[in-house]
Order: structure tokens, then C-alpha cells, then sequence
């Protein structure tokens, strides 16, 4: 530091820089105070309409990231070649020239042999841009858990909707608000900072929030109504809701369903779309009684419901197919599966439908809009499961009965940047389905070139838990080769992967490991070079991610000179290409992934290297015109503004959204078809259905082998995944919670098992087992063990951060029964027997 | 004569010997265009990127941001266009 001061420093002390929040994802506005070359104070930027001047503890705590005095600020490298939790790496510092020459000669080597023997863990998702490198380094692994944790059936789903990629209901119009295993506006997920104003805002002008959830979490003791619910069967509960509106109350938005959706559309005996000669989809023509091409029909001339009998065909519209499943989810049937009483799943239902005001309109910019002020929003905790697909078709399906996607009041879809909802017509008047948004859909390819099976996912994410199943039994998925070299990008998947067993015997077999990060952690202390990035505070790059009411790029900055002798990630990843032979192709792949392509004269030249500042410049005028260039953006900090009514209200226009989503059943046809001839039996099929139901799922057989208990984890707005575990400032504000103190176990169950707070006990799973002292609460369900993410860290390397030490990731599994077939989504909760090992204040 | 602005990624840009270039070529649809494009291999782009009258299944083309599906090579080319060609990258991972 340059200078120290023993007095306060007043606001008006030196200078202060916008920029861009670096501590999660999505990149609040911020300007930091930087007196004699230090920054002091990060404050939330009052003109960024993002986050409102509003900035959550983590972007707070930002200094303390900056001058951890644990940082890694030097290349390194380990002289001790045993390696291992716990074991010294011996870190000696060396020169970057001495870094480069030794990653670039060992990954050389690698791809010169077969580039697919590389595992990358990348979790950087503000430098999103840079997650194409592997893919021109050769290799197609992505040996992580991150994204797919949360978002691995989310994603793929409401990109097949509505061309969007996440999805938040309309905090400035909703009326009445289900939220399901989520934290949106309390406490996670889409911006924090601005979306607690808006909630905050909703809830002034009465909106009511009912929260579903095993535990009572910050969105649950602050809503109106909170429903204890059993993990995983979340879905269950909003199907004894449709059930309701369907058949017991027969309220459903028959106008939406006809026009907006293929709810009409015919289906056939075997579940396909009834088509014509030409292909095209039929609907039935009430008026002639027979079926017509669905562009021949005005919708309210179609049926929506009905079964009907055509030249000897048995054909029913898809919307009666689900009418007909649902007839067996009586809420009845749904309290048996989620302990939640029958009479509030009613109750629920019929608020939520009487709040819907299906019929009504509203003006909104001069233009008249379908008005439905009620939706049911969700996230992690719903369907982050092994039936994730389902969970998620179910959500939207509900809201799809009331006519809420996309209109004001309703639940509408998030984009995943600036380009906003993917939209191209599909087949039938269809909008195209876009399930992979974040690249290519992978083609089918046996053997696999992946070791996490990305090419027999057609419709889903990048299934991270699969790494371990496919690299330690190789040939049941005819895997060729045995990956033997590691790169791990701001990814630290010995935490973020189920089975840490298996993810540290995989560690165990690598020949080498570099490391691209800003501290050691479970993961990078296994590595060979040590790469120092530079922290948000220290670096450039233009954010867009995610941004649930907004649109337009923040620019991250440097605010002061960085620390030590460390190099931006973008830098080190184009040295790295350069001197490995695919400068050309890096720049390539930056060419197509930052639009440049569309405007070639921002094109990087194949053979140039361009810094941080010269790329992002770039990006910057290819997107808003050479008047917006990166000094503009020093200067004004963001090109952040409101979307639009046009960009946020059913930007397709009439473009019709899936009801019945019979293009999932085709790739999954499509899927077994390739499997099986390439021999590859018992892959899980089941999930590639057109319509959600109720069905059991592994964790919940479980329970009939003598797990008693269902485990989740669960995080507060202090942390974002393990990455800010590790600072003391944060930790020390979680210590204080007594929820982040143990294992979280109603107090009922405690006094039952006869474990009182404080006691040590042991988590058993089918997976593994972790100990912790036990915290007996009121606020979660009596068949619920909760673990805070807080209290999971295993390695630190910060003195004012404890090592817990209660992983909950060793509680889960990572193999294919425990997965969603269709999307790759892995299951997040666990089944547990509990233990008391010792009693409050024995050693153990 | 259309001209349009080619833009080549990749394999297909060493092949080609350009990263873009502004194009004039004699008729007016996209194969017209893939075979008055010439390769490093002595053929033309035609010849590298399709394959039994369509699109081979590991290259792509891009016009105005939007694929070409495999069987509209006949798609007409209007002048000012931007072609994008590549191999299909295969190996993206991430999410």
C-alpha cells in the first residue's frame, strides 16, 4: 500500500471510480474510493438502475479480496511432489517467463498426444467469453459441477420456452408470488442487490409471497406464508396445484393456451404431434369437426381439450394429455408425497388463480397487454434434482395454465445477456427452442470424446458429476482414453463435485495441474504451476450476465495498480495459446463469441495479440457503435438501462410457445436410437417425455433402505459458492448466525433422537458421511438435516477463517441415478441416516 | 454480380487464405459463392464443405448471424451480406 492513515477518510478524499462488482456472477455497478493509490470504500453505483446503488455484503467485502494478504501474488510452482489434502506443495516462487515455459511445454505435450487427455474446470462467469478455450486447446472436458449445480434442467428449460435462459416474475407487477426453493429478492440468484429493492418495493404495495421450502430460509421467514416441504417433491405440490385449477375448479387461460402455446395442437397414439401430409401440425377444427393445419384455424375455432376419433386414429390434444395425467395428482395424493396438507394445496391453488385475474388486460407504453399479477417463481432448491426436467416443465406449465409467461404480472424470462431472448421460428408456428445457449448442441458422437458424456445430452447442460462415473469405469461408456492433465480456471471442483472421493482420486492420476486463480484452495493446492490472476479491482472486461429487468454492459476497471506480479486471465490464456500454436484459433473463436463477426472490421486479426483493454474496446463499440468505446465506458462506468415493455413482454410476438414438448420425446427417440446402436445399454431414457408427472426418484427410494432423513445445503447472501468461504470478514459475519454454527435439525427430531444442540453427530448418506455439531431449530421440516454452504470448507489458508470441516458435497452422488437423464442435472439432495458420535463438549 | 463479405474461421480461413474479403462472384446463390471460393487444396470451397448436395455436417455457414440449414445451399445471396464459414466447433463445454 502507498500510504496508511490513522484517521477516518472522509467521502470526499481522493478519487472515485466506477466500475463492476467482481464477487459473484452478475456484476452490480460499483465505484470504489481510491485515496494515494488505495482503494478504501466500494459503494453500490446510484446510477447503475441495475442494482440501484444497492451493493450485498460479498461486493462490500471487496477490499478485502483485493488485499487478502493470502493472495497468491506470484507464479509459483510445487517443489514437493507428493500431493494431497493437507500436504505442503512447497509453493517456490518463479518467473512468468519460467510459468509459461512449463505449462505451455507440459499441455503441449498433451495435445500433442490427444488434446482430449485435458480436464478444465472453469468457473470464471463474468469472463464467460474466455470459456471457449478448452474448446480450441482441443479438449471438449468440462470437469466442474458449478453451473450445472443450480442450473443444469433450469437453463435447457427456459431456453426451450421462451429462447431466455433464466426467469424471475415481474417484481414491478406481480400481485401474489410463489416461491419455491428460492432466494430471488431475498437472499440469491438474478442480482441481489436491486432485485431486494424491488421485492422490498412489491411487498410495500401489498404484493403477498407464499414460500415453499424445507427450511425456513430468509425468503421463508420474510414472506407472508411459509410451507414446510419435503426435498425434491416440490413438484408434486404445484401438480396437486394444476390438478385443482383443471379439474377442480376448471380455471385455466383457455385464450393464452389457444393462441400462445401448441396446447391445442393434436397428439397421437404414440405421443407425436398428429401431422398432415406436408408435415405440418394438425389441430382439431371445432367448426368442422375434423382436423385442420393449426395456421387454417383461428384459435378460437380450435379445441383445447378433448380426445377424438379420426380414420381410425385415437388423437387427443396435447393439452388433454396433461388433463389426463393430472387426473391422478389429486392434492390428496400430492400430501402424501410432500407432507404439505391437501387443504392448502387448495388453498394455495386458489389464491393463485383468483390473484391470476386470468381475462384481464393492462396499458402498458401505449400497448395493450394480457395482465395476470400472480406467478410461481423457483430455482435451485425445487429442481435441482435427479427429476429436474420434470420439476422445471411442471413450474412453467403452472404458470402457462393462468397465461402468465411473458406478460405483465407474470413469470418472464431472463436473457443471458445484452442479445436478449433467442428468437428464430421453429417448426409449426413454434418459437425454436434453444436449450443450449451457452454453445453448440453438442452432436451425438460413440465413442465419447467428453468425459462428462456432453455428446449424449442433446437437450441439456454440461453434466460436471458425470467426470467421475466415466473416468474411473471408462469402458461401460467406451471412453478411449484417460485424461492426465488438469487446468483449473477460478474452478475448484474438488469442492463444487458430488462424491469428493472419486473427484480426488481423479486428482490423484494427473500428471499435471495448472492453476489460473487468486488464492489456494481444496483444488488448486493440487497444482504443479500457479498461475496469479488479477481481482476484479485490478482488471478489465465488460459484464452483461443475466440481468433480470435491465440490459447493457457494466465495465470492470482497474481502480489501482495491481498487486505483486500477476497477469489478467485473458493475458494469460492468449500467452498460453500463442505459445502452444492456436493464437489464430483463440482469436477465431473470440471472433465468433463476441459478435465480431457480424461487424468484421472489429475483427481480431488471427495472428495479433491484443491486451485486455484492446479486445474489450472491441466488444465495446461492435455492441453500441464507435461512440461507445472503453474510454467511454472508463468515464461513465455502464451502458446499463431498463429493457423495455417490447424486450421483456413476449419479445417473440406471435411466435407460440411449448405446452406439449414433443421435441424433447424426438431427441430422445432420436438418442436411443443412437445408443442402442452403438450398443451402449441401460441409459436412463425415461426424463425425454413431452409432459411432467409424478414419479419417484432415487433419493427418495432411498429412504426405504434406512435413510431416514433428507439432507440439503443451502446458502445466504454472505457467499457466493465456495469463492468467498475463505474471507474473514464474511465468515466472521456467518459465524455470528447460529444457522451457519452446525447441522441444522428441528428441534422435535432432535429431542427424539435425543441430540441437543451442540452434540456431534454424523450424516450418513448412500455417498459418504461428514460430522458437525448439532444445531436443533424450529425453522426447518422434522425430516430435514440442513448444511449451510458456510460451513463446508475443508482448506483455508486465511488465519481469521476456521476450517469447518462438514463437506456436504461428500453426502451426494455423482453417478447417473443420481442424474437427470435428459438435461444432465444432478441431484443436490441426499437421503441420511443421523447420529449422535458425542455429547456437547466431549472431544472427538 | 452480388458482392458479399466472406468471412472465414479456422480451418476453413487457412484453407482459403484469408480472414475476410469482400467477394463478387458469378451467380447468385450460396453454392455459387462456395465454388468461386478457392482452397489451398486446389478445389474450392464447394468442394470442402459439401458433400452430397448438402452441408457437411462439421462445417457451418452463417449468413447474417442465422445457420444455413445443410439443405438450402441454393439460398439466394443478396448483395452487402455477411458469410461466416467454419468448421463446427465441436468441443465448446460450459454451464
Amino acid at each position: 500500500m502507498a500510504a496508511t492513515h490513522s484517521t477516518p477518510i472522509a467521502p470526499s478524499e481522493g478519487r472515485w471510480i466506477p466500475s463492476t462488482c467482481g464477487m459473484c456472477l452478475h456484476g452490480c455497478g460499483i465505484k470504489v474510493q481510491v485515496v494515494d493509490g488505495v482503494a478504501v470504500k466500494i459503494e453500490g453505483d446510484p446510477t447503475n438502475p441495475d442494482n440501484l446503488g444497492k451493493l450485498c455484503p460479498k461486493g462490500n467485502a471487496g477490499l478485502a479480496r483485493l488485499y487478502d494478504p493470502t493472495r497468491v501474488l506470484y507464479p509459483m510452482k510445487r517443489t514437493n511432489p507428493e500431493k494431497g489434502p493437507g500436504v505442503d506443495p512447497k509453493w517456490e516462487r518463479i518467473t512468468w517467463e519460467e510459468a509459461y515455459e512449463t505449462v505451455a511445454r507440459e499441455l503441449g505435450r498433451v495435445r500433442g498426444e490427444d488434446a482430449r487427455k485435458l480436464l478444465c474446470a472453469i468457473g470464471d462467469f463474468q469472463r464467460i467469453l474466455l470459456w471457449g478455450w478448452p474448446a480450441v486447446f482441443g479438449s471438449p472436458n468440462f470437469f466442474t459441477s458449478l453451473g450445472n449445480y443450480c442450473g443444469g434442467s433450469y437453463h435447457p428449460v427456459n431456453g426451450s420456452v421462451d429462447g431466455s435462459f433464466a426467469a424471475i416474475n415481474d417484481y414491478e407487477h406481480c400481485n401474489y408470488w410463489i416461491q419455491i426453493g428460492s432466494g430471488d429478492g431475498f437472499s440469491s440468484h438474478l442480482h441481489l442487490s436491486g432485485s431486494s429493492k424491488r421485492m422490498a418495493d412489491a411487498r410495500m404495495r401489498g404484493m403477498k409471497v407464499i414460500s415453499l421450502d424445507p427450511r425456513c430460509s430468509i425468503a421463508s421467514a420474510k414472506a407472508d406464508e411459509w410451507i414446510p416441504i419435503l426435498p425434491g417433491t416440490d413438484r408434486a405440490f404445484v401438480l396437486g396445484m394444476a390438478h385443482v385449477l383443471v379439474h377442480e375448479l376448471r380455471r385455466y387461460d383457455r385464450k393464452f393456451l389457444r393462441e400462445h402455446t401448441n396446447a391445442p395442437y393434436l397428439v397421437d397414439e404414440k405421443g407425436h404431434q398428429f401431422r398432415d401430409e406436408q408435415g405440418q401440425a394438425l389441430v382439431w377444427d371445432l367448426a368442422v369437426h375434423e382436423p385442420r393445419p393449426w395456421d387454417k384455424v383461428a384459435a378460437d375455432g380450435m379445441a383445447l381439450e378433448g380426445s377424438y376419433h379420426y380414420e381410425g386414429r385415437e388423437l387427443r390434444t396435447g393439452f388433454q394429455v396433461w388433463m389426463d395425467l393430472l387426473e391422478s395428482h389429486s392434492p390428496e395424493k400430492m400430501a402424501e408425497v410432500t407432507t404439505v396438507p391437501a387443504a392448502t394445496i387448495r388453498r394455495i391453488a386458489r389464491e393463485f388463480v383468483d390473484a391470476a385475474q386470468i381475462g384481464a388486460t393492462v396499458e402498458i407504453g401505449g400497448k395493450r397487454y394480457p395482465y395476470r399479477p400472480a406467478a410461481l417463481n423457483y430455482y435451485r432448491g425445487s429442481q435441482s434434482h435427479a427429476n429436474g426436467l420434470f420439476d422445471n416443465l411442471t413450474y412453467k406449465l403452472f404458470n402457462m395454465l393462468v397465461g402468465n409467461i411473458d406478460v405483465p404480472g407474470g413469470h418472464l424470462g431472463v436473457p443471458l445477456d445484452h442479445r436478449g431472448f433467442f428468437v428464430s421460428p421453429g417448426e409449426d408456428g413454434m418459437l425454436k427452442p434453444e436449450p443450449h445457449q451457452l454453445h453448440p448442441a453438442p452432436p451425438f458422437k460413440y465413442p465419447p470424446d467428453s468425459t462428462h458424456l456432453m455428446e449424449w445430452f442433446p437437450i441439456g447442460f454440461d453434466a460436471g458429476q458425470l467426470n467421475a462415473e466415466t473416468i474411473l469405469n471408462p469402458r461401460r461408456f467406451g471412453l478411449e482414453y484417460q485424461p492426465e492433465a488438469m487446468m483449473l480456471y477460478h474452478s475448484n471442483p474438488w469442492w463444487n463435485m458430488p462424491e469428493t472421493n472419486k473427484i480426488e482420486e481423479i486428482f490423484r492420476r494427473m500428471k499435471f495441474i495448472v492453476a489460473i486463480d487468486i488464492h489456494l484452495t481444496e483444488s488448486t493446492q493440487w497444482a504443479d504451476v500457479f498461475l496469479p490472476d488479477r481481482t476484479f479491482l485490478e482488471s478489465t472486461l465488460l459484464n452483461c450476465l443475466e440481468p433480470p429487468v435491465v440490459t447493457g454492459h457494466s465495465l470492470r476497471q482497474p481502480v489501482v495498480e495491481p498487486l505483486g506480479d500477476t497477469r489478467d486471465a485473458y493475458e494469460i490464456l492468449t500467452e498460453l495459446a500463442q505459445r502452444m500454436g492456436f493464437l489464430d484459433n483463440w482469436n477465431d473463436l473470440l471472433n465468433l463469441v463476441c459478435g465480431f463477426t457480424a461487424k468484421p472490421r472489429n475483427m481480431l486479426d488471427p495472428e495479433k495479440r491484443y491486451s485486455a483493454e484492446e479486445l474489450f474496446d472491441r466488444f465495446a463499440r461492435n455492441v453500441y457503435g464507435d461512440d461507445h468505446d472503453l474510454d467511454w465506458f472508463r468515464e461513465h462506468g455502464h451502458a446499463v438501462r431498463h429493457r423495455t415493455p417490447e424486450e421483456t413482454y413476449m419479445p417473440y410476438g406471435k411466435l407460440r410457445i411449448p405446452f406439449y414438448f414433443e421435441f424433447i420425446k424426438r431427441t430422445g427417440e432420436q438418442l436411443r436410437a443412437n445408443l442402442e446402436a452403438a450398443g451402449v445399454a441401460g441409459w436412463p431414457y425415461e426424463n425425454y417425455a413431452p409432459l411432467p408427472y409424478w414419479k419417484n426418484s432415487r433419493v427418495i427410494e432411498d429412504g426405504r433402505r434406512g435413510y431416514d432423513f433428507y439432507a440439503i445445503t443451502f446458502k445466504e447472501p454472505l457467499h457466493t459458492f465456495a469463492d468467498t468461504l475463505v474471507m474473514p470478514w464474511l465468515s466472521e459475519v456467518s459465524e455470528k448466525d447460529p444457522i451457519h454454527q452446525g447441522i441444522l435439525l428441528n428441534a422435535a427430531t432432535g429431542k427424539r433422537l435425543g441430540i441437543a444442540t451442540g452434540d456431534w453427530v454424523r450424516l450418513t448418506s448412500p455417498a459418504g458421511s461428514i460430522e458437525g455439531a448439532a444445531q436443533c431449530v424450529e425453522g426447518i421440516h422434522p425430516q430435514v438435516i440442513g448444511v449451510s454452504n458456510a460451513i463446508t470448507r475443508e482448506f483455508v489458508t486465511n488465519s481469521g477463517v476456521r476450517a469447518k470441516g462438514s463437506h456436504f458435497n461428500r453426502l451426494l452422488a455423482g453417478s447417473l441415478d443420481y442424474t437427470d437423464g435428459a438435461t444432465g442435472g444432478l441431484e443436490s439432495s441426499a437421503r441420511v441416516r443421523v447420529e449422535k458420535v458425542a455429547a456437547a463438549g466431549w472431544a472427538h | 454480380m452480388p458482392e458479399v463479405r466472406v468471412i472465414a474461421l479456422g480451418e476453413v480461413r487457412r484453407q482459403v487464405g484469408f480472414s475476410q474479403r469482400e467477394i463478387s462472384f458469378a451467380g447468385v446463390t450460396v453454392r455459387d459463392l462456395l465454388r468461386a471460393i478457392g482452397t489451398k487444396q486446389g478445389g474450392s470451397l464447394e468442394d470442402l464443405l459439401v458433400c452430397e448436395n448438402r452441408l457437411r455436417g462439421d462445417y457451418a455457414v452463417v449468413i447474417e448471424g442465422l445457420a444455413l440449414p445443410a439443405d438450402q445451399l441454393e439460398r439466394r445471396l443478396e448483395g452487402g451480406e455477411n458469410v461466416v464459414t467454419m468448421a463446427v466447433i465441436r468441443h465448446l463445454a460450459g454451464g
